[in-house]
């Protein structure tokens, strides 16, 4: 419970590079096609280099963010934990409600 | 094609002038191979544009007995995305690129910070801390031998540039942890910000790199020199040539058990206590060496050596010297018949104090003929002289019966003059202490007036 605890209090927000490697992992993937799915998503706006997915990698499994499943042909496989879906949804509602206060503030503003 | 050496001065933080380096000497045809801690080897082909980066793997280590599964899911991530995997040193990992534009290694400048500090904090910072505690020790164990005898010390070239060169290492490795530290909170700004981990202040390190290593070598050199001057040849070679051995011993051990697949653990575990082993077993051969050879530089026409019947089943080797020597125990007794004295005479100079010191002995015998010591400190500084001072009239504690009575001045014509006694009767020491020079007299038997006259005139007080 001290993990998850610590974990939510470390990751106030995500950087896009772990939002897209939870994202990939909402269905199993391993590391190699995660970085392959990241940039097709974002037509190359969002690349993860390989030292930059390891770490990352790493420190979701010591944090349970993710899980590791299985071990195919050398390749390890991910999964996103329900701790990890939880950060993903916060971030999900702190982005839409940027969105939402850029058309109140912004765009609407702009209309008045 | 052959293969190429190449000194590269490699540190954690100088990864990009690193990469630089290999992208420049690709250029011309040098192709990284393999690293070490100076020597970097090369093979040699066709120019060729390549992109290197120079990584940190936390899990890296010489101990390992290959690539472990961690290592490869980190090759495969880096195989994906152009890159292939050349060499590596420890946790130091570098891989090339042929790509002229390869998706960057490290895309997350905090993660890639984060990784530096946790690679460091497993090799780099304790082995900078384990230097600065054996060189610290290795300073209290001199700094000890300094209060039990300063002037032995003081005197001693040898001695004194080894205190220095501990201090430089350990100065030069605590300048290190600041730099560290100081890369640490300058990149976390930078990084805080959306900037790029920090980049170094070359110059600055440069110039302490330079006065560093031209310091140690220079101060090495010293030593050497003195030391040829003062140990047989085959002596300083013994004594040079124990960081090499325990060098090789050690690699040795490392490459034989990754051959064997020993565990990382049990490859460390072993090899250190080879490495320890080893020492032990070099210093203790160095020692049956001295024992059975001594250590001096061999003058053969300087001695002549005896074999002296200590008893009647019982003999043993004298070496009888012929220095040249100021006062003699014949200058002061007359002529002696006796074919045995050793003469022996060195002066030992250092910035701090020059000291002579000079000695008569006769071989053990019932009827021996007299024997005498003298020393002669010119001190380089009034705080050398008050040291010697306070260490000359020192007496033991287990000398209970021993004092140093102070004498009159103008037989010897000093500033301070003692005579040692035991209970009530004077002996031969005297310690004599002049305005630039302290003169420390050990005769069989206290000085008569006309010996003492002599002692004056030959000694030119």
């Amino acid at each position: 419970m001290w993990g998850d605890e610590m974990a939510r209090e470390k990751y106030q927000t995500l950087t896009e590079q772990m939002f897209y490697i939870l994202i990939c992992l909402t269905k199993e993937s391993c590391g190699v096609d995660i970085m392959k799915e990241a940039a097709d998503l974002t037509d190359g706006r969002v690349v993860i280099g390989p030292g930059t997915l390891y770490s990352l990698l790493d420190k979701f499994v010591k944090e349970k963010i993710i899980l590791e499943t299985k071990i195919e042909n050398r390749k390890k496989n991910y999964v996103i934990t329900d701790l990890g879906r939880e950060m993903l949804d916060k971030e999900y509602i702190r982005v839409a409600k940027l969105k939402k206060d850029y058309e109140n503030l912004v765009i609407g503003g702009a209309d008045q | 094609m052959s293969d190429a050496k190449r000194i590269i001065n490699f540190r954690f933080d100088r990864y990009e002038e690193t990469e630089r380096k290999l992208e420049k000497l690709a250029a011309k045809g040098l192709f990284l191979k393999e690293c070490g801690t100076f020597l970097w080897t090369f093979r040699k082909g066709m120019p060729k544009k390549l992109k290197y980066t120079v990584t940190y793997f936390p899990e890296g280590s010489v101990f390992n007995p290959g690539i472990t599964d961690n290592q490869q899911t980190y090759f495969d991530y880096a195989k994906a995305a152009g890159w292939n995997f050349v060499t590596g040193l420890n946790q130091m990992q570098i891989f090339s690129s042929e790509d002229a534009d390869p998706i960057p290694f490290e895309t997350d400048e905090k993660e890639k910070l984060d990784n530096i500090k946790r690679c460091m904090k497993k090799s780099f910072l304790p082995s900078m801390l384990v230097m600065i505690f054996v060189f610290t020790l290795n300073l209290l164990v001199q700094f000890n031998s300094f209060k039990l005898s300063p002037i032995d010390f003081l005197s001693d070239t040898s001695r004194l540039l080894r205190v220095l060169m501990f201090i430089a290492i350990i100065l030069y490795n605590v300048y290190t942890l600041i730099d560290y530290s100081a890369w640490c909170r300058r990149s976390e700004k930078s990084i805080a910000i959306c900037g790029a981990c920090a980049r170094r202040s070359n110059l600055v390190r440069r110039i302490v790199d330079t006065v560093f290593m031209f310091f140690i070598l220079s101060s090495t050199a010293c030593l050497l020199f003195h030391l040829a001057a003062k140990t047989s040849r085959l002596g300083l070679l013994l004594t040079l040539a124990q960081i090499p051995v325990l060098v090789i011993v050690f690699r040795s051990s490392i490459k034989y058990l990754k051959k064997k697949k020993a565990s990382a653990k049990k490859n460390k575990a072993i090899s250190f206590a080879m490495l320890i082993a080893a020492d032990f077993a070099y210093v203790a051969l160095l020692m049956i060496f001295i024992m059975q050879f001594g250590f001096s530089a061999g003058d053969a026409s300087n001695y002549r050596t005896v074999d002296w019947q200590l008893t009647k089943t019982e003999s043993h080797e004298f070496k009888l010297y012929s220095d040249e020597i100021p006062l003699t125990c014949q200058d002061l007794c007359g002529p002696i018949d006796y074919d045995y004295y050793s003469y022996e005479g060195k002066t030992d100079s250092t910035l701090f104090v020059s000291r002579s010191s000079y000695r008569q002995d006769s071989l053990p015998a019932k009827d021996s003929p007299p024997e005498i010591e003298y020393e002669i400190i010119e001190p380089g500084f009034d705080f050398v002289y008050r040291l010697a001072r306070e260490d000359l009239l020192e007496i033991p504690d287990w000398q209970d019966n021993a004092s140093f009575n102070l004498i009159d001045n103008k037989p010897f014509g000093t500033v301070e003059a003692y005579q040692r006694h035991y209970g009530d009767s004077p002996t031969g020491y005297y310690a004599l202490f002049f305005e630039d020079k302290i003169i420390v007299l050990h005769m069989e038997e206290a000085l008569t007036p006309k010996q003492i006259a002599l002692v004056k005139d030959k000694l030119q007080i």
